[in-house]
């Protein structure tokens, strides 16, 4: 004789046991120890290729923050993907700059409704000339005036960041130094 | 064609395959037509005592006085009598080895200053040529 | 043995397995060179059932030890007697090596014999081994090497291959003529 009592009810079917659903916490990104605010970075990817540029700082996303600056070689206030990126062993101060209010929402792109739709599309008049809106060309200013005067300070730096990075032969990427 | 290196006791010797590669020692003793037998000496070159083939060795213009199976302390006295890391420092050889090993370790910055050098010196020495009428 | 190598060389002790007859049978020791010790037990028992009645499953083996040089400081000439087979038949043979230890020499015998007469270590029995004094060697190569003052140059070094670095043959085309003399 069974000591417990079994069920008067049997469900006709059975009835699947709820799977544990438990949420996948999302770190953030790592970011490579060699990439520090102040690192002068080698770009790989995009249009600014070749470029050599400043870390900023790592923002959230795990993107990095990168000014070129500006007036020395054309690379505006810009995120950047870690893995397209030489990391150098070269250095500039950028504890002056104030870079706190830059986040990942600062660079999210505004959805313009005006271009939407089929009849835009085929439709569409001449393509508008793309627009930096005063805010982000203020920013712009403000950061490279910071960084312009650490720059400055370095010799030869400027010329460093205004040049383009090239292989040329017998440079063998893997056994260089950066 | 006249021979001036030898293998012989006393020869200093350039390591050049292996963990060891680019460090000095001297032959203390010859086994046969293939191997020697090194030593640093250790204390100064980081060469521990060893059998080594002749594949593996470049013989360099500098020897050192000793008898054979020369023992380590009898051998840094004779490397310090003879000078022999100095001298070997002050040749073309171990200057070259010495200027590939830092060209090697300058970083990106590094190398962007050597080429506005280079331009600078070229533009010196062109403007040289010109006025030399060549 | 089917394989050289460097070699070892072990002290292998055996005996008869002890029966109700013969509690205390006599126990031999051979001294072989071979890569391990599991080779050695092999040889030994190889060797040991040509010179007694005895074989590995009515004997045991009472112990087997590493013996290694004491002295692999300094350079000494070593003479190996031994026997091998070849092709057409027996043949003793004495030969002489220079090397810091008698298991380098030995090392170097197994290489030679396969070189110069295509001998195979299972056929190459070490009769027996010496250090030899300068004086007393009796073959030309050891002798020109054991004598004070040695010094001879390198000539025509041709670079071989080696890891990081490319072989005199390496390119099919060059317009450089190699150097093989570096003084």
């Amino acid at each position: 004789m069974t000591v417990t009592k079994s069920p008067r009810y049997y469900p006709a079917e059975d009835i699947k046991p709820a799977k544990n659903t438990y949420r996948v916490k999302q770190n953030p990104p790592r970011i490579r120890k060699s990439i520090t605010p102040g690192t002068v970075l080698i770009l790989l990817a995009g249009r600014f290729r070749g470029k050599r540029v400043v870390c900023l700082k790592a923002l959230e996303s795990g993107l990095i923050l990168v000014s070129g600056p500006y007036k020395i070689n054309g690379v505006p206030l810009r995120r950047v993907n870690q893995a397209y990126v030489i990391a150098t062993s070269t250095n500039v101060d950028v504890s002056k700059v104030d870079v706190s209010s830059f986040t990942d929402a600062y660079f999210a792109r505004s959805k313009d409704s005006s271009t939407e739709g089929e009849n835009e599309f085929f439709m569409g008049d001449a393509p508008k000339p793309a627009v930096v809106n005063d805010q982000r060309k203020a920013d712009q200013k403000k950061v490279d005036d910071a960084l312009l005067k650490s720059v400055a300070s370095a010799p030869m730096m400027e010329a460093y960041l205004a040049a383009q990075f090239t292989l040329t032969t017998h440079d063998k990427p893997h056994t260089m130094q950066f | 064609m006249v021979f001036k290196r030898h293998v012989e006791v006393g020869r200093i010797v350039l390591i050049n395959y292996g963990p060891e590669k680019g460090s000095l020692a001297t032959i203390i003793d010859i086994v046969d037509q293939n191997k020697c037998l090194i030593d640093g000496p250790a204390e100064l070159t980081g060469v521990s005592r060893q059998v080594i083939s002749y594949s593996r060795i470049a013989l360099t213009d500098l020897t050192v006085k000793i008898q054979v199976n020369a023992r380590q302390k009898t051998l840094v006295a004779a490397w310090k009598t003879a000078d022999t890391q100095a001298k070997w420092d002050a040749s073309s050889w171990a200057k070259k080895l010495q200027s590939k090993k830092t060209r090697l370790s300058l970083s990106d910055f590094d190398r962007f200053k050597v080429m506005i050098a280079k331009k600078q010196k070229s533009e010196i020495i062109n403007a040289k040529m010109i006025e030399l009428g060549a | 043995m089917t394989v050289a190598g460097i070699m070892k060389q072990y002290q292998v002790v055996g005996r008869k397995a002890p029966t109700e007859e013969n509690p205390n049978p006599e126990a031999y020791r051979m001294i072989i060179f071979s890569p391990n010790a599991v080779i050695a037990k092999s040889k030994f028992w190889y060797y040991m059932h040509q010179f007694r009645k005895m074989k590995k499953t009515t004997g045991e083996i009472l112990d087997v030890v590493e013996i290694v040089e004491k002295n692999r400081r300094i350079v000494k000439n070593y003479g190996i007697w031994l026997r091998y087979n070849s092709r057409s038949g027996t043949h003793n043979m004495y030969r002489e090596f220079r090397d810091v230890s008698l298991t380098g020499a030995v090392s170097q015998l197994y290489d030679e014999m396969a070189g110069r007469h295509r001998a195979r270590p299972r056929s190459i029995q070490i009769i027996r081994t010496s250090t030899v004094a300068a004086k007393d060697l009796k073959r030309a190569n050891g002798m020109q090497f054991a004598q004070a003052n040695v010094k001879f140059p390198l000539a025509h070094r041709v670079a071989s291959g080696k890891r990081g670095q490319k072989a005199l043959s390496g390119s099919t085309f060059t317009t450089v003529r190699p150097t093989t003399y570096l003084g």
